[in-house]
């Protein structure tokens, strides 16, 4: 089961580079494929002309998620149940400071290795506690009641709730598709639920103002 | 054998500083282009035409090679500042760097001519981006107030906050009224906000001394004061200068709302309300804000006769003038003395020292920790406090005087130099840049410069050195407001 989860956690951060924007790669069984790489085909995004891409902090993040989910800050994540994750466990690789002991008195100039890493536990940890409430209690689920109680329509609501939430947005037609391909088996209904949310939460949408 | 090397060794030093390390060099330049961006405020830095000086980058090639051709090297100063205005002209129309932009248009435009990653951008803005609805080519309401969501109160508005702000008659007013209610959030000005974190490179506190509240196991003071009496100077319609002038202490309360009182004891009243190893022990006439707090003498003077470093701390600190690296030189004749028999008249060290050492005295009128002779009470102002090194450092202390420079300016005592401080350019240009670097996690770019210039020029005068309104004035720069 958990070889399961894991698999397909690994087809999610995928799709969380397709929704980013990232073309899909090229099928080997394209009948016009003649092995010849094709030309890209550049689109002209416009450009900054001041390009300041920030990302938010550990506790900026936390803080989103806590309120697009509905959880309380505190329960946001907590390494081995006790350390929170933006203020102590991942302070630091996270945009934080620790001026009094260890002498880090600004952010890192440069992110670390590990930033990825505690992003995900982060968005993971959440994601799974918003998906466990909602399956437990359907009747007073915030975002993933119908998904819970097994309507047709649970997957495509629970997807629209995440973008509105989350990104404060609706989802355009190949965003939804894309996040709804991971609605397929193996993944159970709460497995779609908590891969739906991390893709979106993931995203670079999410993570960067 | 040896002499020769000797010899080779000496004029490998010598020759680069008459052949590359000529200081006309950013003048001349800024002569050539005066509207250029890196020259409104200053001149070029060595970067500019130097990988590590006396290395040249493609420009600084280029540069040397259209220098007066056919003349012998070394070029004399003369002849390298003559010869300059000539060889910049001759290049203008070339690409040094390779990006498609000319040294000319990159020098107008405030890029680097020696940088093929640095080059204007070109073309124009095809329209609006559809999929995050940002608009890279005009001031964009929605993401100036994500952003001032993010950066002051901590969290990205919601979707009907963003809504409101559309739909206003006067979104602008929208915006003002989002960033006065996050200037008063927690995560701006509450413990481990992010104003008590802009004062960390200013106090650079240290747990293990720590006294009062979660003391260290060496408590000699208490850094807390320092952070209080900094969000207390950076909030409200406060004074930013008072960060150097004060002669009041800040309490502060825990929220939320998180709450900050100035209030002003003897040594001998705060010994008692407090406890002796808290208390702030300079009397109220020769107090100067952060410069003379417990924290900030023990932890920079210590057992010193003559503070250089506490004098340098405060220089770069609060006036963003770093003496190591040679910025904020104003020799002062006669200087260095070397009263404590330092050896700073050396010919490596005297070029600094004149600048340091005067810049110095006042403090050094301020115990740390301890060290002279007889002990007195520590951070705290005493009156013969350099004759007290004299078995330490020399009879010459005696001589040491109260008076300094700064600025090249005289200052008869640290509650003056503060003065001067507190009121300089420099203090304000620093002030606002730490602000610019806290939102934008970045220096300005050449083409950014002028705003930055315009903003603390503004909060010398319009603003009254009142930082929340130099932020309301940032946060509609076009640096703020175009994604």
């Amino acid at each position: 089961m958990f070889r399961k989860f894991v698999l397909t956690l690994c087809l999610a951060s995928t799709m969380a580079c397709l929704a980013d924007g990232a073309p899909p790669p090229p099928s080997s069984n394209d009948p016009t494929d003649s092995g010849v790489p094709p030309e890209p085909v550049i689109v002209p995004d416009p450009a900054s002309r001041h390009p300041q891409v920030l990302a938010k902090t550990g506790e900026m993040y936390s803080q989103d998620l806590a309120t697009a989910l509905s959880l309380p800050r505190d329960e946001v994540c907590k390494e081995l149940g006790s350390y929170d994750c933006a203020r102590l466990a991942h302070r630091i690789a996270l945009g934080g400071v620790e001026p009094y002991v260890l002498r880090i008195d600004q952010p890192l100039n440069v992110t670390p290795v590990s930033a990825p890493l505690a992003v995900d536990r982060i968005a993971l940890s959440a994601c799974g506690a918003r998906v466990r409430a909602d399956f437990a209690a359907p009747g007073s689920a915030v975002i993933f009641g119908a998904l819970a109680q097994g309507g047709s329509d649970g997957p495509n609501l629970a997807v629209r709730s995440l973008y509105d939430r989350m990104l404060g947005r609706d989802p355009d037609d190949a965003e939804l598709s894309a996040v709804l391909e991971l609605n397929t088996a193996p993944a159970t209904p709460e497995e779609f639920g908590v891969l739906a949310c991390f893709v979106i939460a993931t995203s670079l949408e999410n993570l960067f103002y | 054998m040896r002499w020769p090397h000797v010899l080779l060794a000496s004029l490998g030093v010598w020759v680069p500083s008459l052949a590359y390390a000529l200081p006309v060099g950013p003048n001349a330049f800024c002569a050539q282009y005066p509207t250029a961006p890196s020259c409104r405020s200053s001149t070029p830095d060595c970067g500019f035409c130097h990988t590590i000086p006396p290395t040249r980058n493609a420009y600084g090639t280029a540069l040397a090679a259209a220098l007066l051709p056919g003349t012998a090297r070394p070029l004399t100063p003369e002849a390298f500042a003559a010869g300059l205005g000539a060889a910049l002209v001759a290049i203008e129309s070339a690409d040094t760097d390779g990006d498609g932009t000319s040294n000319l248009e990159e020098i107008l435009l405030g890029t680097i001519p020696a940088d093929r990653d640095s080059y204007p951008v070109k073309g124009g803005c095809p329209g609006p981006a559809e999929q995050l609805g940002w608009d890279p080519c005009a001031p964009d309401l929605a993401y100036t107030l994500k952003k001032i969501s993010l950066s002051f109160c901590g969290h990205s508005p919601s979707r009907a906050q963003v809504q409101a702000l559309k739909n206003a008659a006067n979104p602008e007013q929208v915006l003002r009224a989002t960033l006065d209610d996050c200037l008063r959030s927690e995560h701006w000005r509450g413990k481990d906000g992010v104003l008590w974190n802009l004062a960390n490179r200013k106090i650079k506190p240290t747990q293990s001394i720590k006294s009062g509240t979660g003391a260290g196991d060496i408590p000699l003071a208490d850094y807390e004061d320092d952070y209080n009496l900094f969000v207390y100077t950076q909030t409200d319609d406060r004074d930013a200068r008072e960060l150097l002038t004060a002669r009041y202490h800040v309490a502060r309360v825990d929220g939320p709302p998180t709450r900050y009182t100035a209030y002003s004891r003897t040594p001998r009243e705060d010994v008692m309300a407090r406890n002796p190893l808290q208390s702030q022990n300079v009397e109220e006439s020769r107090r100067a804000g952060m410069l003379t707090t417990r924290w900030f003498l023990m932890s920079n003077t210590m057992f010193t006769g003559v503070p250089r470093t506490t004098a340098a701390q405060a220089y770069r600190a609060f006036l963003g003038t770093d003496i190591a690296k040679m910025e904020g030189l104003y020799e002062v004749p006669g200087e260095p003395v070397d009263y404590d028999n330092k050896g700073v008249q050396a010919e490596a060290c005297a070029r600094c020292h004149s600048t340091l050492d005067p810049l110095t005295y006042p403090f050094a009128y301020y115990a740390g920790i301890g060290g002279g002779q007889p002990r007195g009470t520590p951070a705290a102002y005493v009156a013969n406090r350099p004759a007290r090194f004299t078995g330490v450092d020399g009879a010459a202390m005696v001589n040491l005087p109260e008076q300094g420079r700064i600025f090249g300016q005289p200052v008869r005592d640290l509650v003056e130099w503060a003065q001067v401080a507190a009121n300089s350019e420099a203090f304000a240009r620093a002030t606002v840049l730490d602000y610019w670097r806290l939102l934008f996690a970045a220096d300005p770019s050449p083409a950014q410069q002028e705003e930055l210039d315009a903003l603390w020029r503004s909060f010398m005068t319009t603003h009254n050195y009142r930082v929340e309104e130099m932020l309301r004035a940032l946060v509609q720069t076009e640096a703020y407001r175009v994604p």
